[in-house]
């Protein structure tokens, strides 16, 4: 599997616990050390745009955020890529393609002892440096789409580990309250409010599929509904509950190893939420971090942008009926 | 619950990139399958996309990889 991004690529593997060592042995070469066949290239060339591989919808709003997150001036090549002589692809792999410009996340059932050594035989390049986001405007955007989608976006610092609890922990409650009141509302039928941590940008995103379809302004009415959910007193019980369900998204990470890695190839580094420390300090987590999170983190001055993907200007207008004037 | 939970979670492990080598985290756990995911930081963005290189090199890759006899 590959996920051929603007700033990352991923690929995958997956496997029952008793095959994977075989698997991987035989892929991880030919991830680090690749030797490329420039038969095999003419024949890709002949095939056409590389880029036609279909991105799910989160992946689509994540890369028409991206440059939008980072301020980037450049406009990006929409047409069919031009296939380049082999070895300049092959100068691009020798170069960017290399284990030290790799992360390598292993999840699941295996013997650490064993993996290890498979994963460090190669040494070569060094991590790409990226340019974080330093952007302090306020983005207010609405894009032509197929899908009506508002999004909400929170920067974050780099946080530790009880800042990161308790941002997972106010997102968790953003959600449960949100769902309700735009439910209730007849305005939207799901909303998803996550921490992204990429290695360009940090934040906290809030994803709501509309139900609305004329294009309608309606982030006054989901601001307002997020700061009354925000300033909520949060009580003991409220909290267990809150931490409680948060660990069960991490027990289930590690049920479902594959959900998990596509959880990180979308932007969440969540690997490090697994850690001894990340736990202990979302099981030690307390009221007021909660507050100081919120208050530190949520408030409506810090927010950078609001993206509007909105159907409603694509639609063509309706057809006239014959033998009826328009007014 | 908390006893259960670290029994659950399993044993977490993790290394910076160093001289050449790559940053690695393992999670094991008792699950009855293993993922692994290879991030390259380096993306088809990388020049503005006005060259297409990079996402040449994606492909090429990702065909090399697709012709190992790996179960699919």
């Amino acid at each position: 599997m590959l996920a051929q991004g603007r700033y990352q690529t991923h690929f995958m593997l997956s496997a029952p616990s008793e095959s994977f060592e075989e698997a991987a042995r035989m892929l991880l070469p030919a991830l680090l050390s690749p030797r490329l066949d420039p038969g095999g290239f003419s024949r890709l060339a002949d095939e056409g745009d590389p880029r036609g591989r279909a991105a799910s919808d989160a992946e689509i709003i994540m890369q028409v955020l991206e440059p939008l997150v980072l301020d980037e001036k450049h406009e990006t090549q929409s047409g069919k890529v031009m296939w380049q002589d082999f070895s300049r692809v092959q100068q691009v792999i020798a170069e960017s393609f290399t284990p030290g410009n790799a992360t390598i996340t292993v999840v699941g059932g295996f013997d650490p002892e064993r993996v290890r050594p498979m994963l460090t035989k190669v040494r070569r390049g060094k991590p790409r440096t990226y340019v974080r986001s330093t952007t302090n405007s306020d983005v207010h955007k609405k894009i032509a789409s197929e899908i009506n989608v508002h999004l909400f976006g929170y920067p974050l610092p780099p946080l530790a580990a009880s800042d990161t609890a308790g941002v997972r922990v106010i997102s968790r409650r953003l959600s449960e309250q949100l769902m309700v009141s735009l439910r209730q509302e007849g305005v939207a039928y799901s909303i998803t409010v996550e921490p992204q941590l990429t290695p360009w940008f940090d934040g906290v995103f809030l994803m709501i599929p509309a139900f609305d379809s004329t294009g309608a302004d309606l982030e006054p009415f989901i601001v307002d509904n997020l700061g009354r959910a925000i300033h909520e007193k949060l009580d003991a019980p409220g909290l267990a509950h809150l931490v409680e369900a948060v660990q069960s998204q991490d027990t289930l990470a590690l049920e479902q190893p594959d959900s998990f890695i596509f959880d990180i190839v979308q932007g969440k580094k969540r690997a490090v939420w697994l850690s001894p420390e990340y736990r202990a300090a979302l099981a030690a987590l307390k009221t007021e971090e909660v507050t100081r999170a919120s208050n530190a983190y949520f408030v409506n001055e810090r927010r950078r942008f609001y993206v509007h993907f909105n159907p409603g200007s694509r639609r063509p207008p309706p057809p006239a009926q014959p033998g009826r004037r328009r007014p | 619950m908390a006893l259960t939970l670290c029994l659950a979670l399993g044993a977490w492990e993790s290394q910076p990139a160093d001289a050449g080598l790559p940053e690695i985290t393992l999670i094991s756990s008792d699950a009855p399958t293993v993922s692994m995911l290879v991030s390259f930081g380096t993306g088809y963005g990388d020049d503005h996309a006005l060259t297409g290189l990079t996402a040449q090199a994606q492909v090429a890759l990702t065909q090399a990889n697709a012709a190992l006899p790996l179960q699919r």
